[in-house]
């Protein structure tokens, strides 16, 4: 169990900076192509190909260590209510949704990169195939439903939480 | 079952799941799968979990969000807020309340370069909180301030609740920014003008300072200059059109890493925990982005906003009657719901009722926000209140609750005069789109 939480963290800790370094690239990028765009009449046409699939792998990167945070929104109004063995009970089994919920996710974004794949779809200017962007995605999806098998059995053996994050508004 | 059937378990099963403890953005996405098939079959309902995700996270609009976060990490760790407040506090300490009026400018400002209210509290808690004791203001006054200040957020631009309502809303990102110009420079007045009642009915909670120096103020001020400069660039990137939304939120994270590092604040360590807690939150927003555009597929299959609509034509009510009676359900629900989560998951009901009776969807943007505001600030949730009491549980969290009435107070008359003047929020975008 100590190994797999090493894993999980690792894996979820890694692709959050990672993703989040990768769109600071990105950004760069974005910012460098408007500004040629506007002194120097030159576009940067790679970002404007490839911008949409880089960003939907720095956003996937994100979502691992959200679950692993327990960082969704969860409505816990009446958690007094209850004693902690029915708290505990109702959290395994929001968890087990979860799960079963990220397992289909992943599974029909596989079968999306397939079909994206056997179609031949490429960026419409540089002809950039797009199914390896979205394989890339649908991999991080496979190690969220990784993460959130650590958490349910977290859940059910009611081992402690992770550190939460803020909320945002 | 019946289609109406359908969308009325529909609709229970959420909040059945919702108060089961299900993370709100999969109780949207469970309900809108299930119902779907419900209504036509398996397969394409199934089909939604990769074609949403792939628009979700495909979105090049929506990498707006973990940049400006980004962005909020970057400015804390440079010290900015400190810089911001200080300069503030210069110009403004030496009158009675100055230094709550700082922190209300202060944190405006801040708000415009930090990603979220709660970060904002936080920071203007260990930056604000200390100055003001030090000068011998009340300890519930002060964190009141604050509160209000970090609650303000919610309304300046670029600010996640627009940006989120934005997208399920589908509206333009840019029109809701500029919509808020006028609304949050309100909100700033009248939350100045609360400050300005209180310390003159109890002058004690908040003596007068010695003024600062003119060279005090210069330093002040040049020392602020790079923060200001940030949100000069920002803004009128912005206003101007030279950026879009996505472009703005790109120069915003890029320079302001850049000052970070300029200044050397910024180290491998806090940049990682900067990283690694902007990704969990931008990690819930896109869930919740999932969550809600499968879940609006089923509540447009299902009809249910025209059932809705049909209902409230029979009540015997003007348009703005229904407005304010939908303006206390929300404040109701702010109670035991977290207003963003309220937004998020009533707006596809919400909003055809809005347009339905001739109201602009920008406008219904500002009025949402200004109800998240004031839900972070009132109990029993009043999230930034929290944050304060458990940074200083040495302030009690019924003496900050009193002190905060005020501010609500100015808050829902700001939200009073915009329902009644829906011109205010939509002067501004009208006179830029000519």
């Amino acid at each position: 169990m100590i190994t797999f939480r090493k894993m999980v963290n690792g894996a979820a800790n890694a692709l959050a900076v990672g993703g989040l370094s990768l769109l600071l690239i990105l950004a760069a990028f974005t910012m460098l192509d408007g500004l040629l765009r506007a002194f120097a009449n030159y576009p940067l046409d790679l970002i404007r190909e490839v911008g949409d699939l880089v960003a939907a792998i720095c956003g996937a990167a994100c979502l691992p260590i959200t679950l692993l945070r327990r960082a969704n929104i969860t409505l816990r109004t009446f958690s007094n209510a209850f004693p902690a063995r029915v708290v505990q009970i109702i959290d395994s089994s929001a968890a087990a949704v979860v799960e079963v919920l990220m397992i289909a996710m992943a599974w029909q974004f596989y079968l999306f990169s397939v079909k994206t794949m056997r179609a031949g779809d490429v960026t419409w200017l540089l002809n950039i195939p797009k199914a390896p962007f979205w394989f890339a995605v649908d991999g991080i999806l496979w190690v969220a439903v990784t993460v959130q098998t650590f958490v349910l059995i977290e859940e059910i053996s009611g081992a402690d939480r992770q550190p939460s994050t803020e909320a945002v508004p | 079952m019946t289609v109406m059937e359908i969308g009325a378990y529909g609709v229970v099963a959420l909040f059945v799941l919702v108060a089961l403890y299900v993370p709100l953005a999969f109780a949207m996405i469970a309900v809108g799968i299930v119902a779907f098939a419900l209504q036509t079959s398996w397969q394409p309902a199934l089909t939604f979990l990769a074609t949403e995700p792939s628009q979700v996270l495909g979105s090049m609009d929506l990498t707006s969000v973990p940049l400006f976060l980004m962005m909020g990490a970057f400015v804390n760790v440079s010290g900015f807020s400190k810089d911001l407040y200080t300069a503030a506090a210069a110009l403004l300490g030496h009158r009675r309340g100055g230094m709550s009026y700082a922190t209300i400018g202060g944190s405006a400002a801040f708000g415009a370069i930090c990603g979220s209210s709660p970060a904002t509290v936080a920071t203007f808690t260990r930056v604000a909180l200390p100055e003001m004791l030090k000068h011998n203001y009340s300890p519930s006054f002060s964190g009141a301030t604050i509160a209000a200040g970090g609650a303000l957020k919610a309304l300046i631009p670029p600010s996640l609740s627009m940006i989120l309502y934005c997208v399920v809303a589908r509206t333009y990102i840019f029109d809701v920014f500029t919509a808020a110009v006028i609304p949050a420079l309100i909100t700033i007045a009248a939350n100045v003008i609360a400050i300005a009642v209180v310390v003159h009915f109890n002058p004690a909670i908040a003596p007068v300072s010695a003024p600062a120096s003119r060279q005090e103020k210069f330093i002040a001020v040049r020392r602020a200059a790079p923060a200001m400069l940030l949100i000069a660039i920002i803004f009128a990137g912005l206003y101007s059109g030279i950026f879009t939304v996505n472009e703005a939120a790109s120069v915003a994270a890029v320079v302001s890493f850049g000052f970070a590092l300029v200044r050397r604040t910024i180290t491998p360590k806090n940049l990682a925990s900067g990283l690694r807690d902007t990704a969990a939150t931008a990690g819930m927003i896109y869930f919740v982005l999932i969550g809600s555009s499968i879940f609006t597929y089923f509540i447009s299959l299902a009809k249910i906003p025209e059932q809705l609509i049909a209902v409230i034509g029979t009540v015997d009510l003007p348009p703005i009657g229904i407005i304010v009676l939908m303006l206390g359900a929300y404040l109701a629900l702010g109670a035991v719901f977290d207003e963003l989560a309220a937004m998020v998951v009533t707006l596809p009901f919400a909003l055809p009722v809005i347009v339905h009776f001739g109201y602009d969807p920008v406008w219904w943007a500002i009025i949402n926000v200004i109800i998240v505001e004031l839900g972070l600030v009132i109990p029993p949730i009043g999230l930034v209140i929290l944050i304060i009491n458990g940074m200083r549980p040495d302030i009690p969290l019924p003496a900050l609750y009193r002190r905060i009435i005020p501010f609500v107070v100015a808050d829902l008359i700001v939200l009073a005069l915009l329902t009644a003047f829906p011109v205010l929020a939509l002067w501004l975008p009208s006179m830029l789109h000519g």
